[in-house]
């Protein structure tokens, strides 16, 4: 922020607003982030985990007599992922939803909004530099990932799949808590409200999916376990599926035999309302996308103008 | 900005809001206005399935597509039809398969083309489309509906429908009788087709029409369990003289004219009428003569492998039968005593287990999609290692080393690259080390049964696929194709799920399309198909005195033979492995099951204890519960694995036969795979039937030596259902007022007489309570034997066996024993004694 400021001259100024974000205050964020000892105990953590379900996974299905392989490497891909995107839950909106209140809380915020960056700018930058962090954790973990590939039943276009599904879930969270940092004072309140927020959009929202095709159904909560092996003429997913990491996942996620987790559910008929068939991981990643766009786009708006409650002066 | 974000939110409302139509339902709209804008098919379509619209669920069932090409232009397409899944109750297939022939259909032309399904498959409609270049010209379903286990299906070759007219007479309580007339035309040369019918009849019918592959079919039909009624009579020379040898029990050398058939009255309880009766003439008659007359065979039963073969000297559509009051019952039994196997199902129909025979092929998937652990399986310790180093060098040992270097910021270029690192570095390695390797894993059994050097087998084939895409195995062969799909929970009304696992092609070579498979993953079929294996095994075995089975037995294939036995009732003698031309010494103690023993399952005890325990033995079909596959730390674990859930070595034990066993690791029969030769695994179990001579001078016969096989039937519906937790229905469960006969055959019975034969009823299954009864032969009638200790002796024994070496056993059921429950008769009855041999 610093050099910004230090930094003379009109076309320098003019250089530092288009790089600004990405080269000043990303930078600060990186380092920050990346000299603490919090982020080595972050990853370390976050592998360790993975690599726990890893082993317990591999002994689990040690033998080598059931002859499933290419089953076992869909099963280890769905174990992993799951997991991940589970602690993707906690981990991003715990991440992010400091941004904008910490600075806030070390009154440092009003120092930024003096600045010439705008409040796009302020937002976009932090955005990034979070994200970076985040993104970190996911390709952290390909190592683990990778022995997916020495079982078979996994193509490199399913983990990319996976991981497209999972960034862009990392994204939306990123924004969600973004947004709320913006809205709250204090990082305590809003790590808290991303988390509930988070939590929600991944399993409450999950629940109310199953909970919509369980109905449709007729055959009550059974269909848990039926997903993938629903016949043709199952109705649709509500389209709130749409928008659920978790369903989004599964419908990215090989069964081992050729097709999804999902099966016929996967697939989204007239997207959007055009004649279009897509997959759905492949809606949730363009309706991800666009939401996290209109978010941003909020959060800068808000910044801008300032909370009405954030404005009042303290009694 | 608040215009973008008043047109975000506006384009995120139109996308939650969209319609919500199912997949199905537009491709239905689409279709309904692809019809409508449709030009008048150029091509006609109808579809028969089965016979006269029926079936027999466990037999193959032929589809009888008839194409018109009603345009001036030659079309040439594919005829499809996909298996509706054998969905039954609380489960569903996961996948299924279509079957494709290709037709070329010239202009205005009419082409029949017949494919085969396999009855459990077809669902309750079978829909068949003509596809040119993709594209659906015509289509057309029909409703088949199966037989019930009641009905007695017939198919009889005649010439004309009163001939066989006479089949409405009979009566046999709680079934029902089918006949289907058929034709040159319509007699499928396919045995596994015949199969639909309990019994085929040849009566009054030109059987020169016949061309090999019918006549063929029909004698692998009765080998394979069915029954051949032959009708003599003024016409035999037209129907039966044509016929080879082997489907014919003795010698026809004319006919003759009989006042009156008495010698019938011994089976209808009644005189025939005295008019004269031409009947024709067999000479030394095989097998068992029921009814005879002046030394002239009227009724003859033969046992041809798992079938049997049963000769009428006379034409029950002559004049006398219609006036004669026995031909009700004279028709009825001989109708039961035809087809044995029908006897088991009628009585023991709703006996059984709950899951009882509902997955039959499916249970060998596990089997043959499990390939050698290191074709596939990397180390454990290897995975874990690599793991745990990952984790320290993305995490800890990185951030160290930048730290050191005093470039932490870097760690964001440093932990994605050695993340990307890794992935290439694992899919590189997976490739190279399996990236060529087109498995196919083969597992069958085989009976050496007849002298033809073509044998009937059946091989379930599991493909490992080296790299995702779509595969092609051919069999250098004709074979009734099928999958070999898993359960899963069946959650509404329709037969299938949306996944296409396997595209048949049936014809004079078998094609099997695996359609995107995964990397190393693997897909299973059976074909029902035979292979080329000449010579056979050859026993010389004889009774010693002691009873014990000894001899010689002599590998006459060219196959290596591994882990043979010799199986005689429950007992069994291991041999060393047999090269093809070898001999091996033979001496095996032959003995039963005691009444109320528990027996370990039978491949438990030929390889040892299954691994996990409860193993597949104790399994009772329900799919939520299938045992895991046994680990195979050895060649035995695998040879139990493959027997064990070998749908055709089910019943092994209950043939009551002495069987040789031993387990090829040839190849049988030629694949390919996408043109190349595929790197092959094979296991087949091959099977031959051995025969044992009684020895000169005094001799011991012991339990388990000879085996008894039902012949009759008087169905009475239990009173209680059995053994829910049984996956084998029993072979005959008669409620108070029926019985069941049962007959032991006794070779060359002419040269010997028993001091001493004792009958035991009980087996396993404990003792069985009923009102025994033997035939005397000699005063032709029927003796109460007292069955209550569980086995009885029978005085001056030479009586109740026949000229021909019958001897039969008819237990009845009453009210105050309750129910007659036999779950196997070659185990549940059995003789012993002392005989002398001239």
């Amino acid at each position: 922020m610093g050099d910004v400021e230090l930094m003379p001259g009109t076309s320098a100024i003019r250089r530092t607003r288009v790089l600004l974000p990405l080269d000043a205050v990303v930078r600060k964020e990186l380092r920050t982030r990346m000299r603490s000892r919090h982020s080595l105990a972050i990853v370390t953590v976050y592998l360790g985990v993975l690599g726990s379900v890893l082993v317990v996974f591999l002994i689990e299905h040690s033998d080598p007599g059931s002859g499933r392989s290419s089953q076992v490497g869909s099963q280890l891909l769905q174990t992993l992922a799951i997991f991940q995107l589970c602690l993707i839950l906690f981990v991003t909106p715990s991440s992010m939803a400091g941004a904008v209140s910490g600075e806030r809380q070390q009154r440092t915020w009003e120092l930024l909004r003096v600045t010439r960056l705008t409040s796009f700018d302020i937002v976009w930058a932090k955005l990034l530099a979070g994200l970076t962090v985040n993104l970190f954790l996911l390709f952290g973990s390909l190592p683990l990932l990778s022995s997916v590939f020495l079982f078979g039943g996994v193509g490199p276009r399913d983990v990319l799949y996976t991981y497209l599904v999972l960034v862009l879930t990392v994204l939306l969270l990123a924004v969600i808590s973004l947004l709320v940092s913006v809205l709250t004072s204090k990082p305590a309140t809003s790590i808290i409200v991303s988390i509930v927020l988070s939590v929600l959009l991944g399993f409450g929202l999950s629940l109310l999916v199953l909970f919509l095709e369980a109905e449709q159904q007729g055959t009550g909560i059974t269909i848990l376990t039926q997903l993938g092996s629903l016949p043709p003429g199952t109705p649709p997913l509500t389209p709130w599926a749409q928008v659920d990491p978790i369903v989004a996942l599964l419908s990215a996620l090989p069964n081992g035999k050729g097709g999804t987790l999902l099966g016929g559910l996967g697939k989204v008929h007239h997207a959007f309302g055009l004649p279009w068939t897509t997959s759905l991981w492949g809606a949730f990643c363009l309706l991800s996308l666009a939401i996290s766009l209109l978010l941003v786009a909020l959060s800068s708006l808000l910044i801008r103008l300032g909370p009405p409650w954030l404005n009042r002066p303290a009694a | 900005m608040r215009s973008v974000v008043g047109a975000t939110l506006l384009a995120l409302a139109l996308a939650l809001s969209a319609p919500r139509v199912p997949g199905v339902a537009a491709h239905d709209v689409s279709s309904t206005r692809a019809k409508q804008n449709q030009p008048k098919s150029p091509v006609s379509l109808t579809v028969a399935t089965g016979y006269g619209g029926h079936y027999r669920a466990s037999a193959w069932v032929p589809i009888r597509v008839t194409l018109r090409n009603q345009s001036s232009a030659a079309l040439s397409g594919s005829v499809t039809v996909p298996d509706q899944g054998s969905k039954t109750q609380f489960a569903a297939q996961d996948s299924f398969s279509i079957y494709q022939m290709p037709v070329a259909l010239p202009a205005e032309a009419t082409k029949q083309v017949t494919i085969y399904l396999q009855g459990r498959d077809l669902g309750d409609v079978v829909r068949v489309q003509f596809a040119v270049a993709g594209k659906t010209v015509a289509a057309a379903s029909d409703s088949p509906t199966s037989f019930d286990a009641q009905t007695i299906s017939l198919g009889a070759l005649a010439t004309a429908p009163e001939l066989v007219s006479w089949l409405r007479r009979t009566k046999i309580q709680n079934t029902s009788l089918s006949t289907t007339l058929l034709s040159p035309d319509s007699l499928d040369p396919v045995a596994e087709a015949l199969a639909n019918f309990d019994a085929i009849l040849l009566t009054n019918f030109d059987t020169s029409r016949l061309d090999r592959e019918q006549i063929t079919a029909l004698e692998r039909y009765v080998r394979a369990g069915g029954s051949l009624i032959l009708v003599g009579g003024p016409d035999w020379q037209e129907t039966l003289r044509p016929l080879p040898s082997s489907l014919v029990p003795g010698n026809l050398r004319g006919s003759q004219g009989l006042g009156a058939l008495s010698g019938l009255q011994s089976l209808a309880g009644t005189r025939p009428p005295p008019q004269t009766t031409i009947v024709s003439v067999l000479d030394h008659p095989r097998g068992f003569v029921a009814a005879s007359q002046g030394g002239l065979p009227l009724v003859v039963r033969q046992r041809l492998g798992q079938g049997r073969i049963m000769y009428l000297a006379f034409d029950p559509a002559v004049d006398a039968f219609p006036r004669w009051g026995g031909t009700v019952t004279l028709l009825s039994d001989l109708i039961m005593q035809a087809a044995p196997q029908v006897v088991g199902r009628v009585t023991s129909s709703g006996q059984g287990g709950f899951y009882t025979n509902r997955f039959g092929p499916s249970t060998m998937r596990p089997v043959v999609a499990n390939v050698p652990a290191s074709a596939t399986w990397p180390s454990l310790f290897l995975l874990i290692a690599l793991a745990v180093l990952s984790i320290l060098i993305v995490g800890p040992v990185n951030f160290l080393l930048l730290r050191r270097l005093h470039k932490q910021e870097l760690a964001w270029v440093a932990i994605p690259a050695l993340g990307l690192l890794c992935l290439t570095a694992s899919v590189a390695t997976a490739s190279h080390l399996k990236g060529n390797m087109v498995l196919l894993n083969t597992v069958g059994m085989v009976e050496l049964d007849g002298s033809s050097a073509i044998r009937p087998a059946t091989l379930y084939v599991g493909m490992l696929a080296p790299m995702r895409g779509d595969y092609r195995a051919v069999w250098d062969g004709p074979a009734l194709p099928q999958s070999l799909p898993q359960y899963i929970a069946d959650v509404g009304s329709a037969p299938s799920t949306s996944s296409l696992a396997l595209r048949f092609r049936e014809g004079s070579q078998t094609t099997l399309d695996f359609p995107s498979m995964n990397m190393w993953s693997t897909r299973t079929a059976a074909l029902r198909t035979s292979v080329t294996i000449p010579g056979t095994v050859r026993s010389k075995l004889h009774l010693a005195s002691d009873g014990s089975i000894v001899g010689t037995v002599h590998n006459g294939t060219s196959l290596m033979l591994a882990r043979p036995i010799v199986m005689a009732g429950r007992a069994i003698v291991r041999l060393s492995d047999m090269p093809p031309k070898s001999t091996r010494r033979v001496r095996i103690r032959p003995h039963a099951s005691l009444p109320g023993q528990v027996q370990p399952a039978l491949w438990d005890q030929i390889y040892g204890a299954t691994s996990p325990d409860p193993g597949f033995g104790s399994w009772d079909g329900d799919p939520w519960e299938e045992p895991p596959l046994g680990t195979e730390a050895s060649l035995s674990d695998r040879l139990r694995n493959a027997a064990e859930r070998l749908p055709e070595a089910r019943d092994i034990a209950s043939r009551g036969e002495i069987l040789f066993l031993g387990w090829s690791q040839s190849p049988l029969g030629t694949f390919t795979v996408d043109d190349a030769a595929p790197q092959r695994r094979d296991l087949n179990l091959i099977v031959s039937p051995l025969s044992v001579r009684f020895p000169r001078g005094p001799f011991r016969l012991l339990p388990g030596t000879i085996g008894a096989n039902v012949v009759d039937a008087r169905p009475r519906q239990p009173q209680s259902s059995c053994c829910f937790d049984s996956v084998t229905p029993p072979a005959v469960a008669v409620g108070p007022g029926g019985s069941a006969t049962f007959q032991f055959d006794l070779p060359e019975a002419h040269r010997i007489h028993f001091r001493e034969l004792a009958l035991s009823a009980g087996g396993s299954s404990g003792s069985v309570t009923a009102v025994g009864q033997a035939y005397d032969w000699r005063a032709g009638r029927w003796v109460v034997i007292d069955l209550q200790a569980g086995n009885a002796l029978l005085p001056r024994p030479d009586r109740f066996i026949s000229a021909a070496g019958a001897l039969q056993v008819r237990l009845r059921s009453t009210t105050e024993l309750g129910d007659l429950v036999i779950a196997d008769p070659h185990q549940d009855l059995q003789l012993s004694g002392w005989a002398t041999s001239s």
